[in-house]
């Protein structure tokens, strides 16, 4: 949970209306305000290092350089839009 | 606390839908009754909020949270009417082994059982509305009278529901007298969770909870927690039952579960339904409520500052609704979801909408018709009482509305037979722990924090 003031309203976080269904290939994120599915397909370690940075909060140029490493098959620029969009990410 | 409303604006292609701002110690919450959810913010954010300024940034994350929406976007989707038929309750018995003062069961009826055919035939039902829905996770709770006084068809149950490949979450309430170390390994080995009927420390339980002959029953139902425990069964639950009385050891009643069974949810029932006669006198009012609640916050944030984690439901869900909106609390996340998700087989095989079985005109279906059971809830919820809306002026205004909606429909009915009314009890209590649970986030979100995690508070100082 975080309190945003000027120090980190630019940071991007994992939102906190989420809920997580895993599974062998990967996991699918619920946005439960919009009622959105985002399926992320990757293995269950990365992912979770993925999420943790969210958790406490990343600039969006690390952000882009951790997708590059922890999810290599994911078009950067596309999946974040498609995180921002789906409010997975704000 | 300073509150202030903030007024719904545009700026450019963002509608901001408009919410209160909450300013405590430590930082201030935007809340937007409209979607239920809420923004942590800075006093300097807060300030700009009130000035009429509104940082680029804060509305990026005010759009995702739904707060704010874009024009042209539609608007949030609205589950609380949805019917997914997922949470089942089977009336196994009648009869109890306990007399408790409070009980809403009539002392006359005794021994009236489900019988192993009808189970059977229910439980098939259950199974065809889980396949013709595509349903893999349901919960089902033998429900009672005692339901342990029926061991072996709770036992059916799980067996049955485990062949039919459909994962199921077993659930029971107990007064956990009939709790042997052989039944409590074969509840622990089959994964059933437990509540346990528990009201406090000795005295307190022995006052209210008796069996039939008049006993105190605070030792039996102690050592079937202990046979639990021996077994290795986790997420024990407890629930008490708060009356008039009780209520004046609130805090004596918390400290013996964080000291005595400290690995065990705790789950107050303020007793608000009038009951049997004699039971009157113990209900709470819905001027008890606010104490009620301003006691237990109190005591929770004052047992995690000395260093416990305090399992207690009621606080860690309201703090959830308003911090991250679980929607998975069947009674207090979108409103009352009787009858659209959760419904009770009696033991004829009708189907009623949560604990309903004394109202035949709320009747959805009978399992003998085998119709299809989500269309039958759909007709029902168009003509039966029990799925009208509450209509009250309050509903309409109060802040709290996407959590409450009006209330425990069954709670209004048992109460005046209709269904147009608010739930008064609940509603008091709702006013007062939500106002009282968001001082408590904005001026030490730490804390908020960790009380619904259940995790330890890292500011505690430990007991002397
Ligand atoms: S144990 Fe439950 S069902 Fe039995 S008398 Fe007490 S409250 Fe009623
Ligand atoms: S019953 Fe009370 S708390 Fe619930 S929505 Fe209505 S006014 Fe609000
Ligand atoms: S009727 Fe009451 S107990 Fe039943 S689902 Fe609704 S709120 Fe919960």
């Amino acid at each position: 949970m975080v309190v945003y003031d000027k120090n980190n309203i630019r940071n991007m976080y994992l939102s906190p209306y989420l809920k997580f269904a895993w599974d062998e290939t990967g996991v699918t994120v619920y946005q439960i305000v919009f009622c959105r599915a985002l399926r992320i397909e990757a293995k269950r370690e990365k992912l979770e290092i993925f999420f943790t940075y969210l958790k406490q909060g990343i600039t969006m140029d690390r952000l882009q350089t951790e997708i590059r490493k922890l999810l290599p098959k994911a078009d950067p620029n596309l999946f974040l839009t498609q995180c921002i969009r789906n409010g997975v990410i704000e | 606390m300073k509150q202030d409303i903030i007024k719904k604006f545009t700026k450019g292609q963002i509608h901001f839908c408009g919410g209160v701002c909450f300013e405590g110690r430590s930082c201030a919450l935007l809340f937007v009754p409209e979607s239920g959810t809420s923004l942590l913010i800075s006093h300097e954010y807060a300030e700009h909020l009130r000035n009429g300024e509104y940082p680029d940034e804060l509305l990026g994350k005010m759009l995702s949270r739904g707060m704010a929406f874009l024009t042209g976007e539609s608007q949030l989707p609205d589950h609380s009417k949805s019917i997914e038929p997922n949470f089942f309750l089977i009336d196994m018995t009648q009869f109890c082994n306990f007399s408790c003062k409070y009980c809403l069961r009539s002392p006359e009826i005794t021994g009236k059982r489900l019988s192993k055919q009808k189970l059977d035939e229910i439980l098939d039902y259950i199974i065809d509305t889980c396949r013709s829905n595509h349903y893999t996770h349901i919960s089902i709770q033998p429900w009672g009278g005692e339901p342990l006084l029926e061991f072996e068809n709770v036992m059916y149950i799980h067996q049955k529901m485990k062949d039919s490949g459909i994962q199921v979450n077993i659930s029971l309430e107990t007064n956990g007298s009939l709790i042997t170390p052989e039944v409590a390994e074969k509840l622990t080995e089959a994964n059933i969770s437990v509540g346990i009927s528990i009201d406090g420390p000795r005295e307190i339980h022995d006052a209210q909870r008796l069996t039939n002959s008049g006993k105190p029953t605070f030792e039996e139902v102690t050592s079937g927690i202990a046979c639990l425990q021996k077994a290795g069964m986790r997420n024990i639950g407890s629930i008490s039952v708060i009356t008039k009385d009780s209520l004046k050891e609130l805090e004596k009643i918390l400290d013996f579960f964080v000291k005595q069974y400290p690995d065990m949810g705790i789950k107050l029932n303020p007793m608000h339904s009038p009951g049997r006669e004699t039971a009157r006198k113990m209900a709470l009012e819905p001027e008890d409520m606010p104490e009620f609640a301003g006691r237990l916050i109190k005591k929770v944030t004052d047992l995690y500052k000395k260093g416990y984690v305090v399992r207690e439901s009621r606080t860690s869900t309201l703090l959830r609704n308003l911090l991250c909106r679980s929607d998975s609390d069947l009674c207090h996340s979108m409103g009352c979801r009787g009858g659209r998700c959760m419904v009770i087989f009696d033991q004829k095989g009708d189907v009623y909408p949560c604990e309903m079985v004394d109202y035949p005109e709320e009747k959805i279906t009978n399992i003998a018709d085998h119709r299809d059971l989500k269309k039958e809830i759909e007709k029902a919820a168009e003509k039966n009482l029990y799925f009208k809306e509450k209509t009250s002026e309050k509903c309409r205004d109060c802040l709290w509305r996407y959590y409450c909606r009006g209330g425990c429909t069954s709670a209004v009915m048992y109460q005046n037979g209709k269904n147009a009314e608010i739930n008064k009890e609940g509603c008091s209590l709702n006013c007062a722990m939500y106002q009282s649970l968001i001082e408590l986030i904005v001026d030490d979100p730490e804390l908020a924090f960790c009380i619904m995690e259940g995790r330890e508070y890292p500011g505690k100082r430990m007991e002397e």
